[in-house]
């Protein structure tokens, strides 16, 4: 089956799954789990320079940024300002305008502020930023962002780092439904049948960081993960069969020996 | 040359009219004389080419990294790419 790749704001991708920096046990098992995953986005947070210990080894050093494009995120920001600031030095160190836009409402959950999210990306979106907001599972919050402008919509699986799985399945498919903007289930995952799940539902692409980097085998998991999602799209494209209530048999009722 | 700027109180010995300090990264950092972002980031040892820069809220474009000068009581952000999610 011929599907189109992955386009966000007129850029394509050839997959569909993108994939975080952070918490890999080492710089090198992160390089081989981004080779394994097939991503060519990965995200990258903001952060002041460590000025008293100038002998750490720069993250870049282990991304080849000619084939695998920067996500400058502007996780642990809690207001509009500050997410705003952060995605301008973000802009400033990669020198790209796409932004994952996070503006934190709980610490506990991490859950999105949506108000302040879409007011961060009207204004992101109005100086000139492609933002890929993450956003509560809600079909309301997603309308409102790409109305915003915003140029993916990414609603959570669940809790960022809670390896839960897809919570609320329903509002995933009605977010794709609504959306003209592709949908990116973006944190939750724990294993690959939740990516496959998610790419099922009809997400467009999925995001993870954790379910990679904390796995006890990072880069075998990054494989599983890259299979998971093109096995999701694919059972996603090809209609699946609808559910019944009793079995159906597969092999013919005529014919049996001895009847 | 006359200082509009005033020496701080109960300095004497040693003291440098021209020394000036400024917030880098949240933490108080003196230095000697007001001095360019490019000289800045070469006395911290940080390649320019990597980093993001924030001078009193706004940002510094990197080709302004030479005539952008720091100067007494400025707040400096330098910020790099770091692993996240």
């Amino acid at each position: 089956m011929v599907d189109s790749p992955l386009t966000i704001a007129g850029r394509t991708f050839r997959s569909r799954l993108i994939v975080g920096t952070g918490k890999y046990p080492s710089h090198e098992i992160m390089r081989q789990a981004h080779q394994a995953s097939g991503a060519d986005m990965v995200t990258v947070a903001v952060r002041r320079v460590n000025l008293t210990d100038r002998t750490q080894e720069s993250l870049l050093d282990y991304i080849d940024t000619t084939a695998i494009t920067l996500l400058p995120n502007t996780a642990g920001c809690y207001t509009v300002e500050d997410a705003v600031r952060t995605a301008r030095l973000g802009r400033e160190a990669g020198l790209s305008h796409w932004v994952k836009l996070e503006v934190i409402g709980d610490e506990r959950t991490l859950f999105p502020d949506n108000e302040a999210l879409i007011a961060a990306t009207r204004i992101l979106v109005a100086e000139g930023f492609v933002v890929l907001p993450y956003t509560n599972d809600d079909p309301i919050a997603c309308r409102k962002l790409e109305e915003a402008g915003a140029a993916a919509v990414m609603p959570l699986g669940a809790p960022i780092g809670s390896g839960l799985g897809i919570q609320n399945p329903n509002n995933i498919r009605i977010i794709r439904e609504f959306s003209k903007v592709p949908v990116i289930v973006d944190a939750g995952v724990g294993t690959a049948s939740d990516a496959a799940f998610a790419m099922e539902l009809g997400a467009d692409a999925v995001l993870m960081n954790t379910a990679i980097a904390g796995a006890q085998h990072p880069v075998a998991m990054a494989e599983a993960m890259r299979h998971a999602v093109i096995a999701g799209r694919l059972a996603y494209l090809s209609g699946r069969i609808p559910r019944k209530m009793y079995a159906t048999a597969s092999s013919p009722v005529e014919g049996m020996v001895g009847r | 040359m006359k200082r509009t700027r005033c020496g701080r109180a109960g300095q004497t010995e040693g003291y440098n009219p021209f020394a000036v300090e400024i917030t880098l990264n949240g933490e108080t950092y003196p230095i000697e004389a007001p001095l360019s972002v490019v000289e800045l980031l070469a006395r911290l040892s940080i390649d320019p080419r990597r980093v993001a820069i924030e001078h009193n809220l706004a940002i510094v474009r990197r080709h302004a990294f030479p005539e952008t000068v720091v100067r007494d009581g400025d707040r400096i952000e330098i910020v790099n790419f770091v692993g996240g999610g």
